[in-house]
Protein backbone atom coordinates (compact mmCIF):
# COMPACT_ATOMS: atom_id res chain seq x y z
CA UNK A 1 0.00 0.00 0.00
CA UNK A 2 1.18 3.29 -1.20
CA UNK A 3 2.00 5.80 1.91
CA UNK A 4 -0.28 9.05 1.63
CA UNK A 5 1.06 12.24 1.56
CA UNK A 6 0.92 13.31 4.58
CA UNK A 7 2.62 9.74 6.23
CA UNK A 8 5.66 11.21 5.46
CA UNK A 9 5.54 13.23 8.33
CA UNK A 10 6.18 10.69 11.26
CA UNK A 11 7.34 12.22 14.69
CA UNK A 12 10.89 10.32 13.48
CA UNK A 13 11.29 12.33 10.14
CA UNK A 14 10.61 15.76 11.97
CA UNK A 15 13.20 14.34 14.92
CA UNK A 16 15.43 13.60 12.31
CA UNK A 17 15.37 17.25 10.64
CA UNK A 18 15.41 18.95 14.17
CA UNK A 19 18.36 17.50 14.67
CA UNK A 20 19.71 18.39 11.61
CA UNK A 21 18.74 22.15 11.32
CA UNK A 22 19.85 21.80 15.33
CA UNK A 23 23.77 21.40 14.37
CA UNK A 24 23.56 23.46 11.03
CA UNK A 25 22.03 26.14 13.34
CA UNK A 26 24.81 25.89 15.62
CA UNK A 27 27.36 25.56 12.75
CA UNK A 28 26.55 28.88 11.30
CA UNK A 29 26.56 30.58 14.64
CA UNK A 30 30.10 28.87 15.86
CA UNK A 31 31.10 30.35 12.43
CA UNK A 32 30.07 33.80 12.71
CA UNK A 33 30.88 34.16 16.28
CA UNK A 34 34.61 34.98 17.47
CA UNK A 35 35.86 31.55 18.76
CA UNK A 36 38.46 28.95 18.07
CA UNK A 37 38.18 24.94 18.82
CA UNK A 38 35.72 24.88 21.91
CA UNK A 39 33.01 25.66 19.88
CA UNK A 40 34.09 22.57 16.90
CA UNK A 41 34.68 19.89 20.19
CA UNK A 42 31.03 20.61 21.17
CA UNK A 43 29.70 20.93 17.70
CA UNK A 44 31.88 17.51 17.04
CA UNK A 45 30.06 15.82 20.25
CA UNK A 46 27.04 17.07 19.85
CA UNK A 47 26.32 15.81 16.28
CA UNK A 48 28.23 12.32 17.64
CA UNK A 49 25.69 12.07 20.38
CA UNK A 50 22.83 13.14 18.15
CA UNK A 51 23.95 10.56 15.24
CA UNK A 52 23.99 7.60 18.15
CA UNK A 53 20.04 8.74 19.32
CA UNK A 54 19.42 8.70 15.78
CA UNK A 55 20.84 4.99 15.23
CA UNK A 56 20.01 3.24 19.12
CA UNK A 57 17.38 4.05 21.45
CA UNK A 58 19.65 5.74 24.08
CA UNK A 59 17.58 6.83 27.84
CA UNK A 60 17.05 10.15 28.88
CA UNK A 61 19.77 10.34 31.45
CA UNK A 62 22.40 10.26 28.54
CA UNK A 63 21.49 14.17 27.91
CA UNK A 64 23.16 15.09 31.13
CA UNK A 65 26.42 14.20 29.14
CA UNK A 66 25.37 17.04 26.61
CA UNK A 67 24.59 19.51 29.22
CA UNK A 68 28.06 18.96 31.04
CA UNK A 69 29.58 19.12 27.78
CA UNK A 70 27.80 22.24 27.04
CA UNK A 71 28.60 24.03 30.60
CA UNK A 72 32.41 23.37 30.05
CA UNK A 73 32.43 24.60 26.53
CA UNK A 74 30.32 27.68 27.62
CA UNK A 75 33.34 28.78 30.08
CA UNK A 76 35.48 29.07 26.80
CA UNK A 77 32.52 30.25 24.37
CA UNK A 78 29.22 32.01 25.51
CA UNK A 79 27.39 30.36 22.52
CA UNK A 80 27.80 26.91 23.90
CA UNK A 81 24.86 28.04 25.99
CA UNK A 82 22.58 28.31 22.86
CA UNK A 83 23.73 24.73 22.40
CA UNK A 84 21.73 23.64 25.26
CA UNK A 85 18.72 23.55 23.11
CA UNK A 86 19.57 19.95 21.92
CA UNK A 87 19.60 18.47 25.33
CA UNK A 88 16.79 20.42 26.24
CA UNK A 89 14.86 18.96 23.09
CA UNK A 90 16.11 15.31 23.60
CA UNK A 91 14.90 15.43 27.15
CA UNK A 92 11.65 16.37 26.18
CA UNK A 93 11.69 13.80 23.07
CA UNK A 94 11.97 11.14 25.61
CA UNK A 95 8.95 12.91 27.96
CA UNK A 96 11.12 12.96 31.12
CA UNK A 97 11.41 17.37 31.38
CA UNK A 98 12.72 16.70 35.14
CA UNK A 99 16.65 16.49 33.46
CA UNK A 100 16.53 20.06 32.47
CA UNK A 101 16.44 21.06 35.76
CA UNK A 102 20.24 20.93 35.59
CA UNK A 103 20.61 23.08 32.84
CA UNK A 104 18.10 25.65 34.48
CA UNK A 105 20.39 25.51 37.48
CA UNK A 106 23.95 26.36 35.66
CA UNK A 107 21.97 28.87 33.73
CA UNK A 108 20.57 30.55 36.85
CA UNK A 109 23.90 30.28 38.53
CA UNK A 110 25.43 31.35 35.56
CA UNK A 111 22.85 34.90 35.32
CA UNK A 112 21.88 33.73 31.84
CA UNK A 113 18.85 35.55 30.96
CA UNK A 114 19.11 36.72 27.76
CA UNK A 115 15.62 36.81 26.16
CA UNK A 116 16.84 35.13 22.67
CA UNK A 117 18.68 32.62 25.02
CA UNK A 118 15.40 31.76 26.68
CA UNK A 119 13.28 31.94 23.85
CA UNK A 120 15.72 29.42 22.24
CA UNK A 121 15.64 26.92 25.30
CA UNK A 122 11.78 27.34 25.64
CA UNK A 123 10.92 26.39 21.81
CA UNK A 124 13.51 23.78 21.96
CA UNK A 125 11.64 22.33 25.16
CA UNK A 126 8.22 22.62 23.05
CA UNK A 127 9.26 21.22 20.07
CA UNK A 128 10.93 18.15 21.92
CA UNK A 129 6.95 17.63 23.79
CA UNK A 130 5.12 18.28 20.89
CA UNK A 131 6.61 15.41 19.04
CA UNK A 132 6.64 13.20 21.97
CA UNK A 133 3.06 13.74 22.27
CA UNK A 134 2.52 13.66 18.75
CA UNK A 135 4.45 10.01 18.92
CA UNK A 136 2.82 8.93 21.63
CA UNK A 137 -0.92 9.34 19.80
CA UNK A 138 0.48 8.01 16.71
CA UNK A 139 1.28 4.83 18.92
CA UNK A 140 -2.09 4.61 20.90
CA UNK A 141 -4.04 4.82 17.44
CA UNK A 142 -1.47 1.88 15.46
CA UNK A 143 -2.20 -0.42 18.66
CA UNK A 144 -6.15 0.94 18.46
CA UNK A 145 -6.10 -0.01 14.97
CA UNK A 146 -4.08 -3.60 15.66
CA UNK A 147 -6.40 -4.62 18.16
CA UNK A 148 -9.54 -3.72 15.93
CA UNK A 149 -8.18 -5.50 13.13
CA UNK A 150 -7.65 -8.73 15.37
CA UNK A 151 -11.29 -8.32 16.96
CA UNK A 152 -12.59 -7.99 12.83
CA UNK A 153 -10.29 -11.56 12.26
CA UNK A 154 -12.12 -13.15 15.34
CA UNK A 155 -15.23 -12.22 14.38
CA UNK A 156 -14.99 -13.40 10.61
CA UNK A 157 -13.42 -16.70 12.18
CA UNK A 158 -16.45 -17.04 14.50
CA UNK A 159 -18.72 -16.46 11.52
CA UNK A 160 -17.42 -18.75 9.26
CA UNK A 161 -17.72 -21.39 11.78
CA UNK A 162 -21.54 -20.40 12.53
CA UNK A 163 -22.08 -20.76 9.02
CA UNK A 164 -20.25 -24.44 8.62
CA UNK A 165 -22.26 -25.62 11.62
CA UNK A 166 -25.64 -24.43 9.98
CA UNK A 167 -25.00 -26.60 6.90
CA UNK A 168 -24.30 -29.59 8.85
CA UNK A 169 -27.47 -28.72 11.41
CA UNK A 170 -29.45 -28.64 8.16
CA UNK A 171 -28.15 -31.59 7.25
CA UNK A 172 -28.43 -33.54 10.69
CA UNK A 173 -32.10 -31.97 10.70
CA UNK A 174 -32.89 -33.42 7.35
CA UNK A 175 -31.34 -36.81 8.06
CA UNK A 176 -33.40 -37.12 11.75
CA UNK A 177 -36.26 -36.48 9.87
CA UNK A 178 -35.87 -39.43 7.28
CA UNK A 179 -35.39 -41.25 10.63
CA UNK A 180 -38.70 -40.05 11.93
CA UNK A 181 -40.24 -40.84 8.92
CA UNK A 182 -39.13 -44.03 8.22
CA UNK A 183 -39.36 -45.28 11.82
CA UNK A 184 -43.05 -43.69 11.94
CA UNK A 185 -43.96 -45.61 8.41
CA UNK A 186 -42.07 -49.08 10.16
CA UNK A 187 -43.70 -48.81 13.59
CA UNK A 188 -47.57 -47.70 12.43
CA UNK A 189 -48.14 -48.38 8.82
CA UNK A 190 -45.92 -51.59 8.90
CA UNK A 191 -47.31 -52.96 11.93
CA UNK A 192 -50.87 -51.84 10.57
CA UNK A 193 -50.32 -53.63 7.11
CA UNK A 194 -48.83 -56.80 8.58
CA UNK A 195 -51.54 -57.42 10.48
CA UNK A 196 -53.55 -57.06 7.78
CA UNK A 197 -52.00 -59.03 5.71
CA UNK A 198 -51.81 -61.77 7.90
CA UNK A 199 -55.50 -61.18 8.43
CA UNK A 200 -56.44 -61.45 4.88
CA UNK A 201 -54.49 -64.64 5.03
CA UNK A 202 -56.49 -66.10 7.49
CA UNK A 203 -59.77 -64.98 5.81
CA UNK A 204 -58.59 -66.62 2.61
CA UNK A 205 -58.21 -69.88 4.55
CA UNK A 206 -61.51 -69.79 6.73
CA UNK A 207 -63.19 -68.71 3.50
CA UNK A 208 -62.22 -71.57 1.41
CA UNK A 209 -63.32 -74.28 4.28
CA UNK A 210 -66.59 -71.85 4.49
CA UNK A 211 -65.82 -71.17 8.45
CA UNK A 212 -68.27 -68.72 9.61
CA UNK A 213 -65.76 -66.74 11.12
CA UNK A 214 -64.42 -65.93 8.08
CA UNK A 215 -66.50 -62.77 8.15
CA UNK A 216 -65.80 -61.28 11.16
CA UNK A 217 -61.74 -61.84 10.03
CA UNK A 218 -62.60 -60.00 6.88
CA UNK A 219 -63.97 -57.05 9.29
CA UNK A 220 -61.07 -57.27 11.07
CA UNK A 221 -58.73 -57.27 8.41
CA UNK A 222 -60.52 -54.01 6.46
CA UNK A 223 -60.57 -52.23 9.96
CA UNK A 224 -56.52 -52.88 10.06
CA UNK A 225 -56.33 -51.24 6.41
CA UNK A 226 -58.46 -48.54 7.53
CA UNK A 227 -56.06 -47.97 10.57
CA UNK A 228 -53.08 -48.34 8.42
CA UNK A 229 -54.31 -45.93 5.84
CA UNK A 230 -54.79 -43.33 8.71
CA UNK A 231 -51.45 -43.64 10.21
CA UNK A 232 -49.94 -43.09 6.74
CA UNK A 233 -52.36 -39.79 6.39
CA UNK A 234 -51.23 -38.77 9.74
CA UNK A 235 -47.53 -39.00 8.86
CA UNK A 236 -47.93 -37.82 5.58
CA UNK A 237 -49.74 -34.68 7.08
CA UNK A 238 -46.68 -34.56 10.07
CA UNK A 239 -44.53 -34.17 6.95
CA UNK A 240 -45.93 -31.29 4.79
CA UNK A 241 -44.52 -28.03 6.47
CA UNK A 242 -46.71 -25.09 7.39
CA UNK A 243 -44.28 -22.66 5.40
CA UNK A 244 -43.93 -22.92 1.85
CA UNK A 245 -40.21 -24.13 0.78
CA UNK A 246 -38.18 -24.25 -1.66
CA UNK A 247 -39.30 -22.93 -5.88
CA UNK A 248 -42.90 -21.93 -4.35
CA UNK A 249 -41.16 -19.44 -1.58
CA UNK A 250 -38.53 -18.66 -3.95
CA UNK A 251 -40.46 -17.28 -6.75
CA UNK A 252 -42.79 -15.63 -4.26
CA UNK A 253 -39.62 -13.25 -3.41
CA UNK A 254 -39.87 -12.15 -7.34
CA UNK A 255 -43.99 -11.90 -7.15
CA UNK A 256 -43.31 -9.20 -4.33
CA UNK A 257 -41.06 -7.31 -5.94
CA UNK A 258 -42.87 -4.12 -7.76
CA UNK A 259 -40.08 -2.05 -9.35
CA UNK A 260 -39.79 -3.93 -12.86
CA UNK A 261 -40.68 -7.23 -14.30
CA UNK A 262 -39.24 -10.06 -12.72
CA UNK A 263 -38.52 -12.74 -15.96
CA UNK A 264 -37.64 -16.46 -14.61
CA UNK A 265 -35.58 -19.10 -16.88
CA UNK A 266 -35.63 -22.04 -14.43
CA UNK A 267 -33.83 -25.55 -16.36
CA UNK A 268 -33.18 -28.60 -14.36
CA UNK A 269 -35.26 -30.44 -11.25
CA UNK A 270 -35.48 -27.89 -8.49
CA UNK A 271 -36.35 -31.09 -6.00
CA UNK A 272 -33.11 -32.08 -6.11
CA UNK A 273 -32.20 -28.93 -3.99
CA UNK A 274 -31.95 -29.55 -0.47
CA UNK A 275 -33.67 -27.05 2.10
CA UNK A 276 -29.92 -25.77 3.43
CA UNK A 277 -29.03 -24.28 -0.47
CA UNK A 278 -32.53 -22.98 -0.40
CA UNK A 279 -31.43 -21.34 2.68
CA UNK A 280 -28.52 -19.46 0.37
CA UNK A 281 -30.49 -19.03 -2.97
CA UNK A 282 -33.48 -17.27 -0.94
CA UNK A 283 -31.08 -14.52 0.57
CA UNK A 284 -29.34 -14.39 -2.94
CA UNK A 285 -32.31 -13.40 -4.98
CA UNK A 286 -33.75 -10.88 -1.89
CA UNK A 287 -30.08 -9.38 -1.53
CA UNK A 288 -29.68 -8.56 -5.77
CA UNK A 289 -33.56 -7.11 -5.51
CA UNK A 290 -32.87 -4.65 -2.83
CA UNK A 291 -30.03 -3.83 -4.84
CA UNK A 292 -31.64 -3.49 -7.93
CA UNK A 293 -34.07 -0.95 -5.89
CA UNK A 294 -32.16 0.93 -3.69
CA UNK A 295 -28.66 1.64 -6.67
CA UNK A 296 -30.63 1.31 -9.86
CA UNK A 297 -33.24 2.53 -12.27
CA UNK A 298 -33.76 -0.95 -13.67
CA UNK A 299 -36.06 -1.26 -15.90
CA UNK A 300 -35.66 -5.10 -16.11
CA UNK A 301 -34.50 -7.86 -14.30
CA UNK A 302 -33.97 -11.89 -15.18
CA UNK A 303 -33.40 -14.72 -13.05
CA UNK A 304 -32.18 -17.61 -13.98
CA UNK A 305 -31.65 -21.05 -12.24
CA UNK A 306 -29.96 -23.71 -13.73
CA UNK A 307 -29.87 -27.04 -11.96
CA UNK A 308 -27.38 -29.63 -13.43
CA UNK A 309 -26.28 -32.98 -11.94
CA UNK A 310 -23.60 -31.75 -9.81
CA UNK A 311 -24.37 -27.98 -9.23
CA UNK A 312 -27.02 -24.58 -9.22
CA UNK A 313 -26.21 -21.89 -11.26
CA UNK A 314 -28.36 -19.06 -9.87
CA UNK A 315 -28.18 -15.70 -11.79
CA UNK A 316 -29.49 -12.27 -11.52
CA UNK A 317 -29.17 -9.86 -13.98
CA UNK A 318 -30.43 -6.26 -14.40
CA UNK A 319 -29.61 -2.65 -16.29
CA UNK A 320 -29.56 0.62 -15.58
CA UNK A 321 -26.97 0.74 -13.11
CA UNK A 322 -26.79 4.37 -11.06
CA UNK A 323 -23.24 4.49 -9.37
CA UNK A 324 -20.21 2.74 -9.49
CA UNK A 325 -20.68 -0.88 -8.03
CA UNK A 326 -17.79 -3.15 -7.09
CA UNK A 327 -19.47 -6.03 -5.89
CA UNK A 328 -17.93 -5.53 -2.44
CA UNK A 329 -20.60 -4.74 -0.34
CA UNK A 330 -21.64 -6.03 2.99
CA UNK A 331 -24.32 -7.96 2.16
CA UNK A 332 -22.43 -9.46 -1.13
CA UNK A 333 -19.80 -10.28 1.13
CA UNK A 334 -21.61 -11.85 3.37
CA UNK A 335 -23.53 -13.97 0.75
CA UNK A 336 -20.18 -14.78 -0.67
CA UNK A 337 -19.10 -15.99 2.63
CA UNK A 338 -22.62 -17.98 3.16
CA UNK A 339 -21.85 -19.49 -0.53
CA UNK A 340 -18.00 -20.52 0.21
CA UNK A 341 -19.40 -22.47 3.61
CA UNK A 342 -21.11 -24.77 0.88
CA UNK A 343 -18.25 -25.22 -1.13
CA UNK A 344 -19.65 -22.87 -3.80
CA UNK A 345 -18.98 -19.13 -5.30
CA UNK A 346 -20.51 -16.00 -5.64
CA UNK A 347 -19.06 -13.10 -7.90
CA UNK A 348 -20.37 -9.69 -8.99
CA UNK A 349 -19.71 -7.81 -12.15
CA UNK A 350 -20.90 -4.15 -13.60
CA UNK A 351 -20.43 -3.97 -17.52
CA UNK A 352 -21.86 -0.72 -19.52
CA UNK A 353 -24.59 -0.35 -16.62
CA UNK A 354 -25.79 -3.81 -16.33
CA UNK A 355 -25.20 -6.00 -12.91
CA UNK A 356 -24.92 -9.46 -13.00
CA UNK A 357 -24.77 -11.52 -9.49
CA UNK A 358 -23.70 -15.03 -10.26
CA UNK A 359 -24.15 -17.84 -7.28
CA UNK A 360 -22.66 -21.36 -8.00
CA UNK A 361 -23.03 -23.87 -5.36
CA UNK A 362 -22.60 -27.42 -5.69
CA UNK A 363 -24.97 -30.34 -5.44
CA UNK A 364 -24.07 -33.28 -3.15
CA UNK A 365 -25.80 -36.79 -4.25
CA UNK A 366 -27.82 -37.81 -1.73
CA UNK A 367 -26.10 -41.44 -1.64
CA UNK A 368 -22.61 -39.08 -1.32
CA UNK A 369 -23.93 -37.22 1.66
CA UNK A 370 -25.09 -40.19 3.28
CA UNK A 371 -22.11 -42.02 3.11
CA UNK A 372 -20.52 -39.33 4.08
CA UNK A 373 -22.44 -38.42 7.13
CA UNK B 1 38.68 -14.23 10.81
CA UNK B 2 37.71 -15.16 7.44
CA UNK B 3 36.29 -12.17 6.00
CA UNK B 4 39.20 -10.09 7.87
CA UNK B 5 41.97 -12.41 5.53
CA UNK B 6 39.48 -12.38 2.65
CA UNK B 7 39.39 -8.08 2.80
CA UNK B 8 43.31 -8.17 3.33
CA UNK B 9 43.28 -10.23 -0.27
CA UNK B 10 41.04 -8.12 -2.03
CA UNK B 11 42.56 -5.02 -0.84
CA UNK B 12 45.49 -5.86 -3.31
CA UNK B 13 43.78 -7.71 -5.98
CA UNK B 14 43.50 -4.32 -7.93
CA UNK B 15 46.32 -2.86 -9.98
CA UNK B 16 45.26 0.49 -8.82
CA UNK B 17 45.05 -0.53 -5.01
CA UNK B 18 48.47 -1.84 -5.04
CA UNK B 19 49.96 1.15 -6.69
CA UNK B 20 48.60 3.72 -4.05
CA UNK B 21 49.34 0.92 -1.39
CA UNK B 22 52.74 -0.48 -2.28
CA UNK B 23 54.25 2.24 -4.95
CA UNK B 24 52.90 5.61 -3.42
CA UNK B 25 54.66 5.19 0.10
CA UNK B 26 57.86 4.81 -1.67
CA UNK B 27 57.63 7.82 -3.57
CA UNK B 28 56.48 9.96 -0.47
CA UNK B 29 59.94 8.46 1.15
CA UNK B 30 61.74 9.76 -1.90
CA UNK B 31 60.48 13.31 -2.26
CA UNK B 32 63.14 15.83 -1.21
CA UNK B 33 63.45 17.85 1.23
CA UNK B 34 62.20 21.62 0.84
CA UNK B 35 63.22 24.32 2.74
CA UNK B 36 59.52 26.13 2.58
CA UNK B 37 57.87 22.73 4.46
CA UNK B 38 58.46 21.71 8.24
CA UNK B 39 58.17 18.89 7.45
CA UNK B 40 59.90 17.03 4.30
CA UNK B 41 57.55 17.45 1.79
CA UNK B 42 56.67 13.85 1.09
CA UNK B 43 55.46 13.67 4.92
CA UNK B 44 53.37 16.92 4.40
CA UNK B 45 51.35 15.65 1.56
CA UNK B 46 51.18 11.82 2.73
CA UNK B 47 48.00 12.45 4.50
CA UNK B 48 46.30 13.08 1.29
CA UNK B 49 47.67 9.63 -0.09
CA UNK B 50 46.16 8.33 2.85
CA UNK B 51 42.58 9.30 2.44
CA UNK B 52 42.68 8.39 -1.53
CA UNK B 53 44.31 4.94 -0.25
CA UNK B 54 41.29 4.78 2.56
CA UNK B 55 38.96 5.95 -0.13
CA UNK B 56 39.88 3.21 -2.78
CA UNK B 57 40.09 0.07 -0.24
CA UNK B 58 37.06 1.29 1.58
CA UNK B 59 34.97 1.38 -1.55
CA UNK B 60 34.93 -2.90 -1.37
CA UNK B 61 32.63 -2.73 1.39
CA UNK B 62 29.92 -0.27 -1.42
CA UNK B 63 31.05 -3.05 -4.32
CA UNK B 64 29.94 -5.86 -1.64
CA UNK B 65 26.63 -4.08 -1.33
CA UNK B 66 26.18 -2.99 -4.86
CA UNK B 67 26.93 -6.54 -6.68
CA UNK B 68 24.64 -8.33 -3.77
CA UNK B 69 27.26 -9.78 -2.05
CA UNK B 70 26.08 -8.45 1.55
CA UNK B 71 22.46 -10.02 1.21
CA UNK B 72 24.54 -13.22 0.66
CA UNK B 73 26.10 -12.78 3.74
CA UNK B 74 22.79 -11.28 5.63
CA UNK B 75 21.26 -15.16 5.37
CA UNK B 76 24.71 -16.65 6.10
CA UNK B 77 25.79 -17.09 10.01
CA UNK B 78 27.37 -13.89 9.81
CA UNK B 79 26.27 -10.79 11.58
CA UNK B 80 26.64 -8.07 10.29
CA UNK B 81 28.61 -6.54 12.76
CA UNK B 82 31.25 -8.95 12.00
CA UNK B 83 31.41 -8.34 8.54
CA UNK B 84 31.93 -4.79 9.66
CA UNK B 85 34.10 -4.85 11.90
CA UNK B 86 36.50 -7.64 10.28
CA UNK B 87 36.42 -5.06 7.27
CA UNK B 88 37.27 -2.14 8.88
CA UNK B 89 40.20 -4.22 11.38
CA UNK B 90 41.46 -4.88 7.85
CA UNK B 91 41.48 -1.97 6.58
CA UNK B 92 42.84 -0.11 9.30
CA UNK B 93 45.45 -3.17 9.33
CA UNK B 94 46.82 -2.38 5.84
CA UNK B 95 46.88 1.12 6.03
CA UNK B 96 48.58 1.07 9.58
CA UNK B 97 51.45 -1.08 8.53
CA UNK B 98 51.86 1.16 5.45
CA UNK B 99 52.12 3.85 7.85
CA UNK B 100 54.90 2.54 9.65
CA UNK B 101 57.11 1.15 6.51
CA UNK B 102 56.76 5.33 5.18
CA UNK B 103 57.93 6.52 9.12
CA UNK B 104 60.67 3.90 9.34
CA UNK B 105 61.61 4.11 5.33
CA UNK B 106 61.65 7.93 6.25
CA UNK B 107 63.79 7.60 9.12
CA UNK B 108 66.11 5.42 7.48
CA UNK B 109 66.09 7.35 4.06
CA UNK B 110 67.53 10.25 6.22
CA UNK B 111 64.74 12.70 6.83
CA UNK B 112 64.29 14.67 9.76
CA UNK B 113 61.50 13.39 11.29
CA UNK B 114 61.56 15.17 14.68
CA UNK B 115 59.33 13.18 16.09
CA UNK B 116 58.63 9.65 14.22
CA UNK B 117 56.68 8.32 17.21
CA UNK B 118 54.03 11.44 17.53
CA UNK B 119 54.11 12.14 13.96
CA UNK B 120 52.91 7.81 13.34
CA UNK B 121 50.08 8.44 16.20
CA UNK B 122 48.20 11.16 14.40
CA UNK B 123 48.67 9.52 10.95
CA UNK B 124 47.38 6.48 12.53
CA UNK B 125 44.36 8.29 14.15
CA UNK B 126 43.77 10.24 10.50
CA UNK B 127 43.68 6.81 8.41
CA UNK B 128 41.06 5.85 10.93
CA UNK B 129 39.22 9.16 10.44
CA UNK B 130 39.89 8.44 6.78
CA UNK B 131 38.22 4.93 6.69
CA UNK B 132 35.52 6.31 8.83
CA UNK B 133 34.85 9.18 6.20
CA UNK B 134 34.83 6.82 3.12
CA UNK B 135 32.62 4.41 4.97
CA UNK B 136 29.85 6.68 5.77
CA UNK B 137 30.22 8.52 2.28
CA UNK B 138 30.00 5.09 0.53
CA UNK B 139 26.60 4.39 2.63
CA UNK B 140 25.20 7.55 1.07
CA UNK B 141 25.78 6.89 -2.52
CA UNK B 142 23.77 3.76 -4.49
CA UNK B 143 26.35 3.91 -7.31
CA UNK B 144 29.92 3.29 -7.07
CA UNK B 145 31.25 4.87 -9.85
CA UNK B 146 29.37 8.13 -8.46
CA UNK B 147 30.37 7.72 -5.08
CA UNK B 148 33.63 7.46 -5.96
CA UNK B 149 34.30 10.43 -8.79
CA UNK B 150 32.57 12.75 -6.12
CA UNK B 151 34.51 11.53 -3.19
CA UNK B 152 38.15 11.97 -5.24
CA UNK B 153 36.62 15.67 -5.33
CA UNK B 154 35.91 16.17 -2.09
CA UNK B 155 38.91 14.95 -1.01
CA UNK B 156 40.65 17.23 -2.67
CA UNK B 157 38.41 20.01 -1.82
CA UNK B 158 38.70 19.03 1.69
CA UNK B 159 42.89 18.70 1.82
CA UNK B 160 43.13 22.44 0.10
CA UNK B 161 40.54 23.88 2.22
CA UNK B 162 41.98 21.64 5.32
CA UNK B 163 45.35 23.64 4.70
CA UNK B 164 47.05 20.48 3.76
CA UNK B 165 48.41 21.78 0.58
CA UNK B 166 49.22 25.21 1.74
CA UNK B 167 48.66 26.78 4.64
CA UNK B 168 45.22 27.82 6.35
CA UNK B 169 46.27 31.54 7.50
CA UNK B 170 46.31 32.26 3.34
CA UNK B 171 42.67 31.95 3.27
CA UNK B 172 40.09 34.67 4.14
CA UNK B 173 38.95 34.27 7.65
CA UNK B 174 36.05 32.73 7.14
CA UNK B 175 37.23 30.15 5.08
CA UNK B 176 39.78 29.26 8.07
CA UNK B 177 36.77 28.89 10.60
CA UNK B 178 34.91 26.92 8.16
CA UNK B 179 38.27 24.39 6.98
CA UNK B 180 38.19 23.66 11.18
CA UNK B 181 34.75 21.87 10.20
CA UNK B 182 37.05 19.06 8.22
CA UNK B 183 39.17 16.24 9.64
CA UNK B 184 42.24 17.73 7.26
CA UNK B 185 42.14 20.83 9.11
CA UNK B 186 42.96 19.03 12.10
CA UNK B 187 45.73 16.53 10.69
CA UNK B 188 47.32 19.96 9.46
CA UNK B 189 47.30 20.95 12.68
CA UNK B 190 48.36 18.09 14.41
CA UNK B 191 51.64 17.99 12.16
CA UNK B 192 52.69 21.25 12.57
CA UNK B 193 52.42 20.60 16.24
CA UNK B 194 54.95 17.78 15.88
CA UNK B 195 56.90 19.47 13.53
CA UNK B 196 56.90 22.99 15.66
CA UNK B 197 57.87 20.46 19.06
CA UNK B 198 55.26 22.24 20.08
CA UNK B 199 54.28 21.14 23.93
CA UNK B 200 52.53 17.21 23.11
CA UNK B 201 49.78 18.18 25.34
CA UNK B 202 48.44 20.57 22.48
CA UNK B 203 47.72 17.84 20.61
CA UNK B 204 45.02 16.60 22.76
CA UNK B 205 42.44 18.61 21.31
CA UNK B 206 43.67 17.48 17.56
CA UNK B 207 43.67 13.99 18.29
CA UNK B 208 39.63 14.28 20.62
CA UNK B 209 38.30 16.07 17.44
CA UNK B 210 39.72 13.76 14.89
CA UNK B 211 38.43 10.55 17.23
CA UNK B 212 35.21 12.28 17.26
CA UNK B 213 34.85 12.80 13.75
CA UNK B 214 35.67 9.01 13.27
CA UNK B 215 33.18 7.87 15.71
CA UNK B 216 30.69 10.17 14.13
CA UNK B 217 31.40 8.68 10.70
CA UNK B 218 31.21 4.79 11.54
CA UNK B 219 27.55 5.94 13.06
CA UNK B 220 26.52 7.38 10.27
CA UNK B 221 28.21 4.03 7.86
CA UNK B 222 28.37 1.38 10.24
CA UNK B 223 24.08 1.73 9.36
CA UNK B 224 22.90 -1.76 7.34
CA UNK B 225 22.22 -1.40 3.86
CA UNK B 226 21.13 -3.74 1.44
CA UNK B 227 21.06 -2.01 -1.89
Amino acid sequence: MEPKKYEVWTPVTCTFIWRSLAILLLCIFWLFSDDSEAGVLLLLFLATISLMRWRIEMPAWTTIFDQVGCFIIAIFWPGAWFALAVPIFETMLKGKPWFILLSFLFLFMESQYSLVLLTVLCSAAVTGMAIYNWSQDVEAYKKEADRERRQRFELETFKRELLLANVQTAKVAELAERNRISKSLHDHVGHELTGAILALQAFEQLWKEDDPQAEQVFLKAKERFSESSRHLRETVRNMKPIHAMGLESFQGIGEQFNKCPVDWEIHGDTSKIPVYLWGILEPCLKEALTNVAHHTEATQVKVSLDISESIIRLSIFNDGVLRSANGNGIGLRNLRQRAESVGGSLSASVLRERFQLVCVLPLENDEKRLSET
Amino acid sequence: MTIFLFTIRRCFRNIMNIILLCVLPFIVILMPNEEWTLLPLGFQLYGVVLFFAAARITSIIMEDRTKGVLMRIGVAPVTHLQYLWQNLLAYSLILIVQIVVVIAGGILYGHDLINPFLLLVVYVLFALTAIGFSLAWFSLFRHKETAFVVLMSSIMLMTMAGGMIWSVELMPELLQRLAMLFPTYWLAESLIIVATQADPTELAVPFVVLLLFTAAFLVIGSKRRLS
